[in-house]
């Protein structure tokens, strides 16, 4: 990991992290202790498979940010991307293997419009995500297949290459760890959560385009007069985050089988707040894929911890936006602290 | 002897580690201008900071007004009659100069409703205005003024509060010739009136001409007091660096060769009835001068892609090409070193390695991956040639001082072989040390061949180091200076619109 955090642009990240996973392990053993039946197995798998996608929305969240925009309409790109495997599954008839790619690049490429919309009509992200959130709603809603075809309303999906996303693994019975204690089945969703996390963190670490991110977040202009594609690399970003949403709409299609024109709605500021406590910063530049990840978890962990407690859900509601409080203040209070730091060395230089 | 206004005596003051000042003794009198002048880091801020009660001392006292105080709170310097013109203006651009010189103070009507008087705001800064012989109405927008302009309404508000002493810190910095004349003008005026003023500035000539006595800091200690007919600029320096400067320009090695860097007919689209012609030739210095405004920075904007050309041709090592990005320009081995570094040349918060290999991830790059290896052998590569002064070069760009800051931004180009570098004005902010240093990188890169576009309005700097002239006047090339011709004299009837003599 030591060379994840090579670049001091995210050199809050470790401490930032390793206060997350802190507070993270702080949560788990606050529930273990108050909440009946939270410290079971079921309740791992609960997470593991009710918040991968989440996590996978809250990382590909992370690029807009990163490159101070903000993307509200993956929530809708989800949607979208459900209702288009919906219909090519269900009256397309086309096989699994060629709807993945399908789906996966109109989900890249609805992200990318994002992109251009930002870019090349210089519009404020917040500004254009919401007008593109209505329309790929809308969208979801003019091509959806059960209102086209009646009575695909109860037909599920059968096709095995979209319903085997919705795989659980044994992983406890192959150690032979199920003799000794009840383990959790991994969901595929969770290994497939994993690989997008190893992905996405090394492009973002340790590749050049990673490095334009940053740089592109960090001192927009100093990156374009270093002849970096700055547009290309916010297009990039937003397709990044449309990439994720098709990524996590195929695992929600695959678990309900059949997908719906609400699919995915409002999932944009769980997302963004996952991101946000996982330390990006909403002033650019800032962060990396672990915090978005485990800030998803938290927010699972603390919402299926309070159920299990009984809080009703709108408590819930008001907890989860406390909390997206609390991280937005410290990442305001980490931007200060740096920006001092900054102007302290800086007066001592000189 | 008149008593003095405002009194320093032994002053200190520690930081965990440093001295930042130590023993530091002057005054200022009524209606006296003195001039404040060191290098970077010679504690003039520190000094300035406890004036003004944000930093209190560690020793020593303040006379203010027969008043003596062991510190000073923000609201006593306030009630005292100091005032602050900064570097860095504070004015809202959205409001009316009016509203700007008694915000916060409004005068108000309509009793209850307690309606903002528009008209009585007018009436009340108009006489400040006068006083200070401004050229534009209360009522105009702060947004629509030059920047010289907005200094005065800073002025103008530091006379409404009844301020005593001015501290103008570099205040001349982004000014040009004339608008630096005109607000010298009205420090001779405000003295006059009995204000004093302490006069901040790395321009020595504007020292030369306004103060009625210098004092020079180094280090932490007053290193020296000239009264009025010992004030001239050697002198200064000398205090200032503790040595003698030595002559800035320096014979390039060898006669300047062919031209890298052609414009033919160019047009921006700042003024685009106004062609402009020039070359750079390799191995030579071509300063670019004339008054803010003249479409300098434009033009080299242009040149590097950053605009659209209106019309001509660029010529790189005698081809023809076509410049519609930074990028491309990156490409022929075109690169600007732009004015605001902080702003536009630097990732502050990123460090010295990212950013020398900013722009040449190509080279620093296998297969997409960051080698991180050859990062930080060019990095420290540039570190040692540049002599940038960091213990290691993970050390974020925006700690370091204005002039090491600059070789970052340099170092960022160096490792790639320019073939021309565009300097939009190198040396601002940055001090007399690091400024020879960076003159002498500059000459070393002509000596290598590379040509040189160098935009300045440190006229000290033109005639100090360029090999040839080029004068701008309202966008266009109003005429050529020799090494031999030039003298500021004929730098400023060309930039002012008259022909070459």
């Amino acid at each position: 990991m030591a060379s994840f955090f090579r670049i001091s642009a995210i050199v809050n990240m470790r401490s930032a992290s390793a206060a997350l996973a802190l507070f993270f392990a702080a949560t788990i053993v606050f529930f273990c202790v108050s909440a009946p039946r939270f410290a079971t197995a079921s309740t791992v798998e609960n997470l593991m498979s009710g918040f991968s996608f989440v996590a996978i929305l809250a990382m590909g969240q992370a690029f807009p940010i990163l490159v101070r925009g903000i993307d509200l309409s993956i929530g809708a790109i989800v949607g979208l991307v459900g209702m288009i495997v919906f219909d090519l599954s269900l009256i397309g008839q086309l096989p699994g293997y060629l709807i993945l790619p399908l789906a996966l690049l109109a989900g890249a490429l609805a992200g990318a419009v994002n992109g251009v919309l930002v870019v090349h009509l210089r519009l404020q992200p917040f500004i254009a995500t919401l007008a593109t959130l209505a329309a790929y709603r809308g969208l979801t809603y003019a091509i959806s297949g059960r209102q086209l075809v009646p009575g695909l309303t109860t037909t599920p999906i059968r096709d095995p290459w979209l319903t085997g996303i919705e795989t659980y693994f044994d992983v406890g019975g192959w150690l032979g760890l199920s003799r000794l204690v009840n383990m959790p089945w991994v969901p595929l969703s969770f290994v497939i959560m994993l690989a997008v996390f190893v992905v996405l963190q090394v492009l973002l670490t340790s590749t050049r385009f990673g490095r334009d991110i940053y740089a592109t977040g960090g001192n927009h202009e100093a990156a374009r007069l270093a002849g970096i594609r700055v547009n290309n690399v916010i297009i990039a970003a937003y397709a990044l985050a449309g990439l994720c949403a098709a990524i996590a709409a195929l695992i929600m299609v695959a678990r309900f089988t059949t997908a719906t024109e609400a699919l995915g709605a409002g999932m944009e500021l769980t997302a963004i707040a996952a991101a946000v406590i996982g330390g990006v910063s909403l002033a650019g530049g800032v962060g990396a894929m672990f915090g978005p990840a485990l800030g998803a978890f938290l927010l699972g962990a603390i919402l299926i911890g309070l159920t299990l407690q009984g809080v009703p859900q709108f408590v819930q509601q008001i907890i989860t936006g406390a909390i997206l409080l609390a991280a937005v203040g410290y990442d305001r209070l980490l931007s200060v602290r740096r920006q001092r730091r900054l102007t302290a060395a800086s007066t001592a230089a000189t | 002897m008149q008593q003095p206004y405002l009194e320093v005596v032994g002053i200190s003051k520690s930081y965990p580690g440093v001295r930042a000042l130590s023993d530091v003794n002057f005054s200022v009198r009524k209606g006296e201008v003195v001039g404040l002048v060191g290098e970077n880091g010679a504690g003039k801020s520190t000094l300035m900071r406890i004036l003004g009660g944000v930093t209190e001392p560690s020793s020593g006292k303040i006379i203010l007004d027969g008043r003596e105080l062991t510190c000073l709170t923000v609201a006593e310097s306030m009630r005292g009659g100091i005032a602050f013109v900064h570097q860095e203006l504070n004015l809202f651009e959205n409001l009316t100069v009016a509203a700007n010189i008694f915000i916060g103070r409004e005068p108000r009507r309509g009793g209850v409703l307690r309606l903002v008087d528009e008209g009585e705001l007018n009436r009340r800064a108009t006489p400040l205005l006068t006083q200070l012989g401004a050229d534009f109405a209360a009522d105009t927008p702060v947004g629509a003024l030059s920047l010289a302009q907005m200094q005065l309404v800073e002025i103008a508000k530091a006379l409404s509060l009844r301020a005593r002493l001015i501290i103008m810190d570099e205040p001349t910095s982004s000014l040009t010739a004339t608008e630096t004349e005109r607000l010298l003008a009205v420090v001779a005026r405000l003295r006059s009136e009995g204000v004093s003023i302490i006069l901040i500035s790395h321009r020595l000539a504007e020292i030369e001409h306004a103060a009625d006595r210098v004092v020079v800091l180094r280090d932490g200690k007053c290193v020296g007091e000239l009264d009025r007919a010992d004030i001239r600029a050697e002198t200064m320096i000398r205090l200032m660096i503790g040595r003698d400067l030595k002559t800035l320009y320096r014979q390039p090695a060898r006669p300047p060769g062919e031209a890298v860097l052609q414009l033919k007919d160019v047009r921006t689209s700042y003024r685009p009835e106004q062609p402009v012609s020039l070359d750079v030739r390799r191995g030579e210095i071509l300063g670019l001068a004339g008054l803010v405004g003249s479409g300098r920075t434009e033009l080299a904007r242009a040149i590097f892609g950053l605009d659209p050309l209106k019309g001509g041709e660029i010529r790189i090592a005698g081809k023809a090409v076509a410049i519609t990005s930074p990028r491309a320009a990156i490409g022929h081995g075109l690169y600007l070193i732009p004015e605001d570094r902080k702003r536009s040349g630097l990732l502050l918060d990123f460090p010295i390695r990212s950013n020398v290999t900013l722009a040449s991830m190509d080279t620093h790059s296998r297969f997409g991956l960051v080698d991180r290896h050859a990062e930080e052998a060019s990095a420290e590569e540039q570190r040692r040639s540049l002599d940038i002064r960091t213990p290691s070069v993970s050390v974020l760009a925006g700690a370091l001082s204005g002039g090491n800051q600059q070789k970052v931004v340099l170092a960022k180009w160096l490792s790639m072989a320019p073939k021309i570098l565009v300097f939009d004005e190198p040396t601002r902010g940055v001090d007399v040390g690091a400024k020879n240093e960076i003159y002498g990188l500059m000459r070393a890169l002509s000596d290598r061949g590379v040509g040189i576009l160098m935009i300045s309005s440190d006229m000290e700097e033109v005639i100090g180091i360029s090999d040839r002239v080029a004068v701008m006047h309202e966008g266009r090339i109003a005429g050529f200076l020799g090494r031999e011709e030039l003298s500021e004299r004929a730098i400023l009837s060309l930039a002012v619109g008259r022909l070459a003599a």
